[in-house]
């Protein structure tokens, strides 16, 4: 009995040794490709929203960075992850010197196929270019100041972004 | 012998006939690359699972036969998430999800259960390419079928004409129940 039990600890310990170990070397392997991976499409992000830039230093970690062509700075991009209609949206856009919107990126988002993820399309970005964050705020919400349309069928998600991007702004 | 291979395809098919593994088909099989993605994943898992479990089938006692099988079954899981993170990134970030859960994805389970721990390894080796190849078809064809009729494309390339008003419901989870309806109910009636 004590034996028979023994043996099938044994059996197991060597079984999830093995996998442990082969999942180690995996891992080790995969790794640094991974992260680099991450490190490049936040950079390619960065280098989107300002072309102009040569040089991104990070402020806050993953929230802020400011932007320097040559040694002046010419803004200042900010990241910010407010909750959409699906999920987390994760936005990130760039501010120059006189705090007007230079472009607004969306990197990830989970929102409704066809409705919600009409947001990450240009037709609605382009509309925060050259804004300042009095005309952030969705014309539904604001007649007066608001600038920005929202998506016909995805107020929630439009209105998730406008909200968080203005909020951001004088941060 | 050439039963093992092809009972996996058609006659014991996993998604159409044993209806295993559902909610991995419904969920990624919006276009037809991730469903293709989710089967070459899937076939990866099965593959190494049924393999190493054939071969350890004598040594592991029958009491801890599922411990046993839930570790090696991981193994293989984690290293094709981390491989398809390393150099397929975009393909892993549109799975989602759904690549680490082939863990509990109740085919690969259920093969080992049924059939991997009782054969042997050139049979279980058939059986896994058979079932792989049933999986991977079926949610290809859901994952078309879905695209094309939810986005007008298949494989991202377009095929509708230029007026075609997609059915987006097609993409949203209901077009994934309505695809695998369709698609049980034209099996039966085929291979009747």
């Amino acid at each position: 009995m004590i034996k028979d039990a023994i043996k099938r600890v044994i059996i197991l310990f060597i079984i999830c040794s093995v996998a442990a170990g082969s999942l180690s070397y995996v891992y080790s392997i995969t790794k640094p490709k991974i992260e680099q991976y991450v490190i490049d499409e936040l950079n390619n992000s960065l280098k989107k929203v300002m072309p102009e830039g040569t040089k991104f230093e990070e402020v806050t970690k993953s929230a802020k960075w400011n932007v320097y062509k040559g040694e002046s700075i010419i803004g200042t991009i900010n990241k910010v992850n407010p909750l959409g209609y699906g999920g987390p949206v994760q936005i990130i856009y760039g501010l120059d010197n006189e705090k007007k919107i230079v472009k607004v990126l969306i990197i990830d988002q989970t929102e409704t196929p066809g409705l919600g993820t009409k947001i990450a399309e240009s037709k609605f970005l382009d509309q925060f270019i050259g804004k300042t964050e009095n005309e952030v705020v969705l014309i539904k919400d604001d007649q007066i100041n608001g600038k920005i349309d929202a998506v016909t069928a995805a107020t929630i998600s439009s209105r998730a972004l406008t909200n968080a991007v203005k909020k951001s702004m004088n941060q | 012998m050439l039963k093992e291979l092809t009972k996996g395809i058609i006659k014991e098919n996993p998604i159409l006939v044993i209806m295993l593994g559902l909610c991995p088909t419904l969920a990624v099989s919006t276009t037809a690359v991730n469903g293709l993605a989710m089967g070459v994943a899937f076939a990866f898992v099965l593959l190494g699972s049924n393999i190493v479990i054939s071969l350890l089938r004598k040594a592991i006692p029958d009491q801890i036969r599922i411990p046993a099988f839930i570790v090696i079954i991981s193994t293989f899981v984690t290293i094709a998430d981390y491989s398809l993170k390393a150099y397929l990134p975009f393909l892993s970030k549109s799975l989602g999800v759904f690549v680490p859960l082939i863990v509990v994805n109740c085919i690969v389970m259920g093969r080992a259960e049924a059939y991997a721990c009782k054969n042997t390894v050139f049979n279980s080796f058939l059986d896994a390419i058979g079932m792989s190849i049933g999986f991977t078809m079926i949610i290809t064809l859901i994952g078309v079928i879905r695209e094309l009729l939810g986005n007008g494309t298949i494989f991202n390339y377009a095929l509708m004409p230029a007026n075609f008003t997609p059915f987006l419901i097609m993409i949203l989870p209901p077009g994934g129940f309505l695809a695998i309806g369709f698609l049980m109910a034209l099996k039966i009636k085929i291979f009747k």
